[in-house]
């Protein structure tokens, strides 16, 4: 089922029957339709594979003054969501607890706009950018024995009703990622890139990109293994952006706070590092993994300063938590947390929970070619395989950092495969001597609560030039 | 809804060359709780998937291309998209698998068909568990209770048929111990359980067991950098054999799809690494019973067995699809499923000498290729026996396991004790001597 203007609007009729339908008791009640779809292109040295995916479904949610009552069903059954609606209007109101509701009103449909529409290009077309780019990696040097290309266009597209709000959004990207293989002494290693842009525009890559692709690879498959100790550090974009993501990400999302599972409660308002560093999230940046219009629960994306000039400012939200952390934990504070648009679900068949978007450090005033100047002994970290958040302990781990060697102001070739980071998060933030001009949002990948609940979302930021890094 | 026997014979009558059907309908009953264990969400849903693939003969290649439907009015169409999509996704021909005989392994729990009652049930046991006079500075931040009742089943052109019922329940608990005296010091722990049965799951031992380590993550101090015996017991032992994301090392190198794509680097019948401690031998095992890990068979309908992946240290067996059973010349052999470790000689308690012990990571992921591997480590003991034989084990928090899993086991010892887990079945302790701790005392 396809959906255009005229669907669209007949199915925010519907859905507005629904809500009234549930409200009869005075309860709230929302409603999320989303549609996803996909056309996935993979190719290695054996086989390519071409799979189109979709997954639709309807999410009716409740609040009855004291929980959410949620149900999640696949399709749109008139009759089944129409029934489930009525068995939510028999729900009395328990009145224990008053949800901060958005209540500006809005109806309207938001759609991404391309360069070139990937619709518009032959399956052949992508199929032959797949299969040649896969024989190029392969056949740029004998150490390569195998290569992946994965490309992948997703196309989302949600449907969200309130008493308020009735809003559609219809997002494209188009994802490419290189994995090569090479062979090393010590075992087979790869090194990966992945790129994103909202139309087809993804698969033009640069000659210099390729080449940098190729030049990693090799200098991977020599890499040694590092001394554990604290080096002084660049860290990429992608790195950065990884640290401010498991560390003020995940910490300053509300429910996290409401929960007392985040340190960062206890330093709202307070300064956390020197006046250098911001992190901010943001869906409403155009064109990233993490970019919508509106989130799960209708509220607009916009920007959030997590960290402004040093100090903790305010955290990423969702509905509930918003407003019992407003009521109970910063009622007697002089403080009060604003909503913003993060309230995030898997699918449709999963809860909502606030979650982060497009997380990224704000570009500071250095260059990174006067950091790296800087530098007599140290690292410069490009990227990792990924992290994991303690908002609690506020210990940061990231593992698979691969890094290269920087001596007397220069990158000198020299790789290093695979270290861990670690470290105490208020002393890296403290450790932070310089931060770039440039701002990069690079990241493609998904981001779970723990180890569940993945949702899409980009991190970046520009260089950051660390102190004492710890590496294993 | 979708009807699968309309599909079936609208695939039949196209007359395609083969034709593969994944149903699967998944009912979840989720309850939510937040701080002090109020309720904050209750989820009911039905997700119902319906996946076709379409294959098409093309001289010594196939083209195989999959789509999901959720009408099958739209059949007609996908299918003439998919055999265009054919063209271009080919691949060395290989053959669908044929009618087999199934396991019969019990994999539901009835009275999670419909769970509510019982998730209430143990809601109210952990909370009850957390008011007990012992356990007043441990607070609930976060409990979630996770359960399914999934029914899948594959139809294929060669005749198979099969279905499969699978229940699971996921008990998630976030604890936090405050400490005495107000001195405002908190930390916290997060206890995962997964299992497929009620009678798996004892929601008193899960609260007394993870509150005992709650305090302990709470006493725990920061520590140097570490050379020496490195024992995982608790979670980090069964996650460093089946981690929570991806697949062990040891494990990725027995697929026949990394030997095809020429990324193994184990050979049949050879040693996979020296071993100067208990050699290990690894088993795929699908058919545990009430174990969320396991199935009957694989997303393409073969029929999962039992299989020795590494024996005495020696590479034995690849599992495998059909695809690449069929490419290497061997049989498929159906859905992996928990990792079983052989257990070694020694009770657990031979090992705690003097050396370090990791009971939880915060995320064990290594490269599944290269073997590197690198975790924050949530909490450890620091274990020394004195001359009268006395073992003390003092808490500590943060620093990084680190090193590679294929080095790592060649002074890799195992416990006679085993566990079962979600995923993993063996030895409840393994200890590496050797082993490196990044400090960061």
């Amino acid at each position: 089922m396809g959906f255009n203007r005229k669907s669209i609007a007949i199915t925010k009729k519907f859905f507005l029957r629904l809500v009234r339908i549930m409200e009869s008791n005075s309860n709230y009640a929302d409603v999320l339709l989303i549609k996803d779809s996909s056309l996935n292109i993979s190719r290695d040295n054996t086989e390519i594979n071409i799979d189109n995916d979709n997954d639709f479904g309807v999410k009716l949610r409740l609040f009855d003054g004291e929980f959410f009552h949620v149900f999640g069903t696949t399709g749109i059954d008139k009759q089944v969501l129409t029934q489930k609606a009525k068995e939510f209007a028999k729900i009395k109101n328990k009145n224990k607890i008053k949800l901060d509701i958005d209540k500006r009103k809005l109806n309207k449909d938001f759609k991404t706009m391309i360069n070139i529409d990937p619709s518009k290009i032959t399956i052949k077309t992508k199929v032959d950018f797949v299969n040649n780019l896969q024989k190029k990696l392969v056949n740029a040097d004998k150490k390569i024995i195998n290569a992946r290309v994965l490309y992948d266009e997703a196309h989302e597209f949600k449907i969200f009703v309130n008493k308020y709000k009735q809003l559609s959004q219809e997002i494209k990207t188009c994802f490419l990622m290189m994995l090569p293989f090479v062979k090393s002494k010590d075992g087979i290693r790869y090194y990966y890139k992945s790129l994103l842009n909202s139309g087809y525009e993804v698969t033009k890559i640069k000659k210099s990109l390729f080449d940098n692709i190729i030049d990693k690879t090799l200098k991977i498959s020599k890499a040694k293994k590092l001394k554990p100790g604290r080096y002084t550090s660049i860290l990429s974009p992608e790195l950065s952006g990884l640290l401010a993501h498991e560390s003020f990400g995940h910490g300053m999302e509300s429910d996290t706070l409401y929960k007392d599972r985040a340190q960062a409660f206890e330093f709202l308002g307070k300064r956390i590092a020197s006046k250098q560093v911001s992190i901010i999230d943001n869906p409403a940046l155009t064109g990233k993994n993490g970019s919508f219009w509106f989130d799960d629960e209708g509220f607009m994306a916009g920007k959030t300063y997590l960290i402004k000039n040093g100090i903790v400012s305010q955290p990423i939200t969702d509905m509930y938590s918003t407003t019992r952390l407003n009521n109970e934990m910063l009622c007697n504070k002089n403080y009060k947390i604003k909503r913003s648009g993060n309230a995030r679900a898997e699918s449709y068949d999963h809860k909502n929970y606030a979650r982060m978007s497009n997380t990224y450090f704000a570009p500071g005033k250095s260059d990174v070619r006067a950091m790296i100047k800087k530098i007599k002994n140290g690292l410069y970290l490009h990227y990792s395989s990924g992290g994991m958040e303690d908002p609690k302990g506020w210990h940061v781990q990231i593992q698979g950092v691969v890094a290269e060697e920087i001596k007397n102001g220069k990158l000198t070739g020299k790789m290093f495969y695979e270290a861990g980071m670690t470290g105490y998060l208020p002393k890296i933030l403290a450790n932070i001597v310089a931060v770039g001009n440039k701002l990069l949002v690079p990241g493609t990948g998904r981001c779970g609560k723990g180890h569940k609940e993945w949702v899409r979302v980009s991190e970046g930021g520009p260089h950051l030039l660390i102190k004492d890094v710890e590496l294993a | 809804m979708v009807k699968i026997n309309k599909i079936i014979s609208l695939l039949k009558k196209r007359k395609l060359d083969g034709w593969k059907i994944s149903l699967a309908e998944i009912k979840r009953t989720n309850l939510y709780y937040t701080k002090y264990l109020e309720k904050e969400s209750e989820l009911n849903a039905f997700r119902t998937n319906v996946d076709i693939t379409i294959y098409k003969h093309l001289g010594k290649e196939i083209g195989e291309s999959s789509f999901s439907i959720l009408d099958e009015n739209e059949i007609d169409k996908k299918i003439n998209d998919a055999l265009v999509l054919c063209d271009y996704s080919t691949k060395p021909k290989f053959s669908l698998p044929v009618k087999n005989k199934l396991s019969r392994v019990s994999l539901v729990d009835k009275k999670l068909i419909n769970p509510i009652k019982h998730l209430e049930d143990i809601h109210k046991t952990i909370k009850y568990e957390l008011t007990k006079n012992e356990n007043k500075n441990i607070k609930p931040n976060n409990l979630e209770l996770h359960s399914s009742y999934l029914k899948s089943r594959i139809v294929n052109s060669n005749g198979v048929d099969f279905k499969e019922e699978k229940t699971a329940l996921y008990v998630e608990l976030t604890l936090t111990a405050s400490g005495v005296l107000n001195s405002g010091k908190e930390q916290e722990h997060v206890a995962m359980k997964e299992v497929s049965s009620l009678s798996k799951f004892n929601a008193n031992k899960f609260v007394q067991e993870n509150v005992s380590l709650v305090k302990d993550v709470l006493n725990s101090s920061l520590i140097k950098t570490f050379k020496g015996n490195v024992m995982l017991s608790g979670e980090a032992s069964s996650e460093f054999f089946a981690p929570h994301l991806g697949l062990n090392p040891l494990v990725m190198h027995a697929s026949a799809k990394i030997k095809h794509m020429n990324l193994s680097k184990y050979n049949l019948n050879k040693k996979i690494a020296k071993f100067n401690g208990d050699k290990l031998t690894i088993l795929s095992n699908p058919l545990l019973k009430l174990n969320p890990s396991s199935s009957l068979f694989d997303g393409d309908g073969v029929v999962s067995k039992k299989i020795k992946l590494i024996d005495n240290g020696v590479f034995n067996n690849y599992f495998s699809n059909k695809q690449y059973a069929d490419y290497l010349k061997i049989k498929a052999t159906g859905a992996l499923g928990s990792i079983e470790v052989s257990k070694g000689k020694k009770l657990a308690k031979a090992f705690y000498v003097s050396g370090l012990e990791i009971v939880s990571f915060s995320s064990f992921s290594p490269n599944s290729i290269s073997g590197d591997f690198s975790a924050e480590i949530r909490l450890g003991y620091v274990v020394k026996k004195d001359k009268s034989g006395k073992i003390t084990k003092k808490p500590f928090k943060g620093g990084m396991f680190t090193g590679n899993i294929f080095d790592l086991i060649e002074e890799m010892y195992l416990s006679k004790e085993i566990k079962e887990t979600n995923g993993y079945k063996g030895p409840k302790l393994v200890m590496f001597k050797n082993a490196i701790v990044s400090g960061m005392e």
